[in-house]
């Protein structure tokens, strides 16, 4: 996606004309940006203070409260690893370092060299009898086990192979 | 591809095949089943109705698939594949030509030829719903809120309707003034579901009173717990029921318009209510003048955004208005003054969902079940290590032991129950010895923990109580808003002893400052984060303080800890070369046929040699 300020402005004017302008849209506001682009760009949220009744306290105030707003790009694919109580005890925090490993994801970073996938921890998938859970997009696997972690990788990159064939036909890369 | 003969409605003579869709059905892969069960059926000619249906509670066996046909006995089949769907139907159904059925045949047979775990392929899956294990697990249950579970397709406003579906909301409207819905509900005891269990018809009544033109009502959707599904199930199972529940409140209340408060992660449960409140719009169930009785009710939809602390009434409204979800001192409480300053009642939605059942059967009957002070059914999350996970609702009264053993058929692999965890974060570990404490809101606050929202995780002899304590306060203190002093750094300081104790560097004095922080950090909270984030470390100090004090001498008794323990492989080692091919570190050395080791300066305790040993020759020491 080529983030050129232009596009933002028009989709953010689209988002603001479906949404509202008053203060109390800042959460859907953001839910859309986010939507829209993983992430909330800085450009966008500026653009949000400029065009409509929120200010930049708020919007600051608000997108970095909530633990759902993201204020750093991600990867193509978002992996979100179950780390709620029933994940926990049945050994979620090992299916975590397993998938940083398998990613090649170092230090304090959440995305893997190739900007493909983005950990990131979440707590209860709301699947809790099939835990570990974790969530590939919209994609849900359960009984995770460490071992397991470079199948569910591959078996996802399939999957992923034969929507994007049967959408355009184009060859998926990796 | 013809796909109508799936629509055909339910006779007699075609029957139908249910299909679970509950989330926890379509992560397993409920979905590639029904893909399949669709094509099978327009490849056979077979006349037969699908039906998706929410949660049926036995998540622990998904996909499930339940075929009914003409005037035979129901069967249930369950972890089904995709491969085994069309043997299952032709099972119950003769293809429909006679050439289908020659090729059908053939078909088979060659499978049969090629495939010769065919003839128990999946036959030892199908249950009958007298099996004593489903008879047990469901035979104690009392279905209110999830009325006609793993019955009703969720979205299917017709069949709602069938069921008597907003035939309460009929008689409140015309028959009964809002101070005899509120009576209604006083004395059917209904409490709040949502944790604190205050008094609904209450409640009511506040808002009721309460002088104000603009009034507001919430269904509070946010179910923070981070081990707890039963709002997501009811919100996607029984969406209309829960909307019924609301108009039926919102009259007697006076509130013209609404929200319901929905954790963006449950995508599946937004869009369906999303659908339900259309499908009521176009039919006159809500918007102006509901049902021609001159009562309006405008219902919508917000989203969260991953803050635990949001499920608290005041820090939701502050978020729904815009703001950070900072909770405000109460009184007044929202059903004085709420929503941008307007009375506003907020209700869990399972509590919502018990409403009209309520109506229609009378409030004796609700207040029937239960103990002396806690009435009807609650809604619980059954997992962890039991051997039957699910959503299971259960009379009020009925003691843990009765729900981990008859329900949850008991510890998964035969080891030792240990303890549960009930009411998450805010609530507290019961061990095994209180099991038979009852489920009651008082019951339970006494043995230190709490109904909370219903969340109920069994704990086996492998799960280290003072790592649950340390999970929790991680949680808690990530999730404190930062406006009480106590709240905001009492909890961290908490958690940095409990990681000290972790890695086995704590100290006897470490464990009374817990004890000291921990009360002082009740005291000094203002809402129900910070009051309640304490009870996991309270109660695990009480009944497992041997846990914490072996943890003080570097052992974890439970072998849980990393920085306690450590892998080693033991004589039964066969050589095999698994472990050290799968090492991710190369801990191991390829030594084929004989006996490993692992290198301890290099191995991170990952745990994947263990996972992998064919002959379980890897030890925790
Ligand atoms: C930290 C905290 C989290 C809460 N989370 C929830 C929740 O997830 N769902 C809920 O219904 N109530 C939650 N509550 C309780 C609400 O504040 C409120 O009491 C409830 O929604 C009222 O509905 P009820 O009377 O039907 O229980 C929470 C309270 C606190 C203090
Ligand atoms: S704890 Fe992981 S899905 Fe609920």
């Amino acid at each position: 996606m080529i983030l050129d300020k232009d596009n933002i402005y028009s989709d953010i004017e689209q988002i603001v004309s479906e949404i509202g302008t008053a203060k109390s849209a800042v959460i859907p506001i953001l839910h859309a940006i986010q939507k829209k682009y993983n992430y909330l760009p800085e450009i966008a949220l500026r653009r949000i203070c400029d065009t409509t009744e929120i200010t930049p306290a708020s919007i600051t105030g608000v997108s970095t409260f909530y633990t759902q707003f993201r204020h750093t790009p991600v990867g193509r694919h978002l992996i979100y690893m179950c780390n709620g109580t029933a994940c926990h005890i049945k050994g979620s925090e090992l299916v975590y370092d397993a998938f940083l490993r398998e990613l090649r994801i170092k230090g304090n970073q959440d995305t893997d060299p190739e900007g493909l996938f983005t950990l990131q921890k979440v707590s209860c998938l709301g699947c809790c009898t099939i835990a570990p859970v974790v969530q590939i997009d919209d994609v849900t696997y359960g009984h995770v086990k460490t071992n397991s972690v470079s199948k569910i990788l591959q078996d996802f990159i399939s999957y992923q192979g034969k929507k994007v064939e049967q959408k355009t036909s184009e060859k998926k890369i990796y | 591809m013809n796909k109508k003969h799936l629509k055909k409605k339910y006779t007699e003579e075609v029957g139908e095949i249910r299909i679970g869709l509950g989330s926890c059905c379509v992560a397993i892969g409920s979905s590639k089943v029904q893909q399949e069960l669709e094509n099978s059926l327009v490849e056979t000619g077979i006349q037969t109705q699908v039906k998706r249906v929410g949660c049926v509670g036995m998540c622990h066996r998904t996909p499930l698939l339940e075929v009914r046909p003409p005037n035979q006995k129901p069967i249930l089949y369950d972890k089904v594949q995709p491969e085994e769907v069309k043997q299952i139907i032709l099972k119950h159904y003769k293809p429909k030509s006679f050439k289908k059925r020659l090729t059908n045949v053939a078909i088979g047979f060659l499978e049969n030829i090629l495939n010769d775990n065919h003839s128990n392929g999946f036959i030892h899956h199908s249950i009958n719903t007298r099996d004593p294990q489903i008879e047990s697990f469901l035979g104690r249950q009392i279905h209110i809120a999830t009325e006609y579970s793993g019955q009703i397709d969720p979205l299917s406003l017709q069949e709602y309707r069938s069921k008597n579906g907003f035939e309460a909301l009929k008689q409140c409207l015309k028959e009964y003034s809002p101070e005899e819905i509120i009576e209604n509900i006083k004395s059917s005891g209904l409490r709040g579901r949502g944790g604190a269990g205050f008094p609904t018809g209450q409640k009511l009544q506040i808002a009721h009173q309460a002088q104000d033109e603009k009034k507001y009502i919430i269904c509070n959707g946010d179910e923070g717990d981070p081990g707890a599904f039963m709002d997501r199930m009811i919100l996607e199972s029984y969406p209309f029921r829960v909307i019924e529940g609301m108009i039926i409140a919102a009259f007697a209340v006076g509130a013209h318009e609404g929200f319901f408060y929905i954790r963006v992660e449950y995508p599946l449960a937004v869009e369906r209510v999303k659908n339900a409140i259309y499908q009521c719009e176009k039919t006159g169930l809500l918007g102006e003048n509901i049902l021609g009785s001159g009562f309006s009710l405008k219902l919508k939809i917000f989203e969260g955004a991953g803050a635990f602390v949001c499920g608290e009434e005041t820090a939701l409204i502050a978020s729904i208005e815009g703001r950070r979800g900072m909770p405000s001192f109460r009184p007044p409480y929202p059903a004085q003054k709420g929503l941008w300053g307007h009375s506003t009642l907020v209700n869990n939605c399972e509590t919502f969902a018990a409403v009209p059942w309520i109506i229609r059967n009378g409030a004796q009957a609700f207040s029937k079940l239960g103990t002396d002070k806690s009435k009807g059914t609650k809604v619980f999350s059954l997992a962890g290590k039991v051997a039957r996970g699910g959503l299971i609702e259960v009379p009020m009264g009925m003691t843990i032991r009765e729900i981990v053993d008859e329900i949850g058929g008991g510890i998964e692999n035969g080891r030792q129950f240990k303890a549960v965890q009930i009411g998450g974060p805010s609530g507290g570990c019961i061990p095994v010895e209180l099991a038979d404490t009852k489920v009651d809101y008082e019951d339970l606050t006494k043995a230190g923990a709490m109904m909370g929202s219903g969340g109920l995780l069994v704990m086996d002899e492998n799960d280290c109580m003072v790592d649950i304590a340390r999970y929790f306060l991680t949680f808690t203190c990530s999730q404190s808003c930062g406006k009480c002093t106590y709240c905001r750094i009492g909890i961290h300081h908490m958690l940095t002893i409990l990681e000290k104790i972790c890695a086995g560097k704590g100290t006897q004095s470490d464990l009374q400052k817990l004890e000291i922080i921990a009360h002082k950090t009740k005291q000094g909270s203002l809402c129900g984060l910070g009051k309640t984030a304490p009870n996991p470390i309270l109660t695990t100090l009480t009944y497992f303080r041997d846990e914490y004090e072996a943890h003080l001498d570097g052992i974890c008794p439970a072998k849980r800890c990393r920085d306690l323990i450590s892998y080693a492989i033991d004589d039964s080692c066969i050589g095999c070369t698994i472990c050290a091919q799968r090492c991710p570190v190369n801990a191991i050395t390829i030594t084929p046929y004989q006996k490993h080791s692992i290198n301890q300066d290099l191995c991170t305790k990952c745990g994947t040699c263990k996972q992998v040993c064919p002959t379980e020759s890897v030890v925790i020491l």
